[in-house]
């Protein structure tokens, strides 16, 4: 039995923020067995940063997940929600050609003073739909 | 189809009553969900108790008139999170985001358009220091 069908594969994609006010674009390529993303989650090393000032766009394979200017905070988790409930569920999106397009934007705010940041952004992606531990 | 849209207020002053209009694209059919966010300046971790931002009402030109009123608390609401631990302090404090909860969720509703305006109007709540800040209203469309 090929065991990577049964694997949610997870993977993890960096932006990093070096300028105030700065839009940052990122084009990422997916694992070539992800064919159905399932969830999105975002984190950085200064979550302050990311939910005060930061906002993204979100393509993957030209459909729009989630269009300019949806607040970052949004989709973050705090480390008190249960680990298997933190990811964002976005239904069973297919990969396509596997091209995730990110363009970040970040914005000034009181709350937050500027130091440059990483955004991380994670998927959670399935091989196939049909596939269950009980078919083999 | 379902399509989110995404739509900025800038909020420029204290007390503000502030008409606004949202145009939505022309092949929307109905609002199927709505979520409102806004993001003054707070120190919600000092003062232990979540505080107003500003009153929200949507309306339907003609057909429906006002469909969805909503009052913006700080960022508290978002998390589920009534009252904050006795010993709280700032949730960010040594860069760790231990702000807990549940995940944000879009509230439910049936709207259907004929019109692809929303006319809306918001008054800032926010009396104690200076407002300026943005009020968000996110909608998922029924294409």
């Amino acid at each position: 039995m090929d065991t990577y069908k049964y694997n949610i594969i997870k993977e993890r994609f960096d932006l990093k923020i070096e300028n105030p006010n700065e839009t940052v674009k990122g084009e990422f390529e997916l694992d070539k067995n992800a064919k159905y993303v399932q969830g999105i989650l975002i984190t950085s090393d200064r979550d302050e940063l990311l939910f005060y000032r930061g906002s993204q766009k979100m393509q993957l394979n030209d459909k729009e997940l989630f269009p300019e200017n949806f607040e970052s905070r949004l989709l973050m988790a705090g480390l008190n929600v249960a680990p298997d409930d933190r990811a964002i569920s976005i239904g069973n999106v297919e990969s396509g050609n596997g091209r995730l397009e990110v363009t970040y934007k970040d914005q000034n705010h009181e709350n937050a003073r500027f130091t440059p940041y990483r955004v991380s952004i994670y998927t959670f992606s399935i091989v196939d739909l049909e596939t269950t531990l009980q078919d083999d | 189809m379902i399509k989110q849209w995404v739509h900025i207020e800038e909020i420029e002053r204290n007390g503000i009553k502030q008409q606004f209009q949202i145009k939505l694209p022309y092949n929307a059919k109905r609002i199927v969900a709505i979520k409102i966010t806004a993001n003054p300046f707070d120190r919600t971790w000092e003062n232990k108790f979540e505080s107003e931002v500003g009153w929200l009402w949507l309306r339907l030109p003609e057909r429906r008139d006002i469909f969805y009123s909503h009052k913006i608390n700080t960022y508290k609401d978002n998390y589920d999170l009534s009252l904050p631990r006795i010993n709280e302090v700032n949730p960010f404090d040594d860069g760790l985001f231990t702000q807990h909860g549940k995940k944000e969720t879009f509230q439910t509703v049936d709207a259907c358009l004929n019109t692809n305006i929303i006319e809306g109007y918001y008054i800032d709540r926010i009396y104690s220091q200076k407002s300026k800040y943005q009020l968000r209203i996110y909608l998922k469309l029924e294409l």
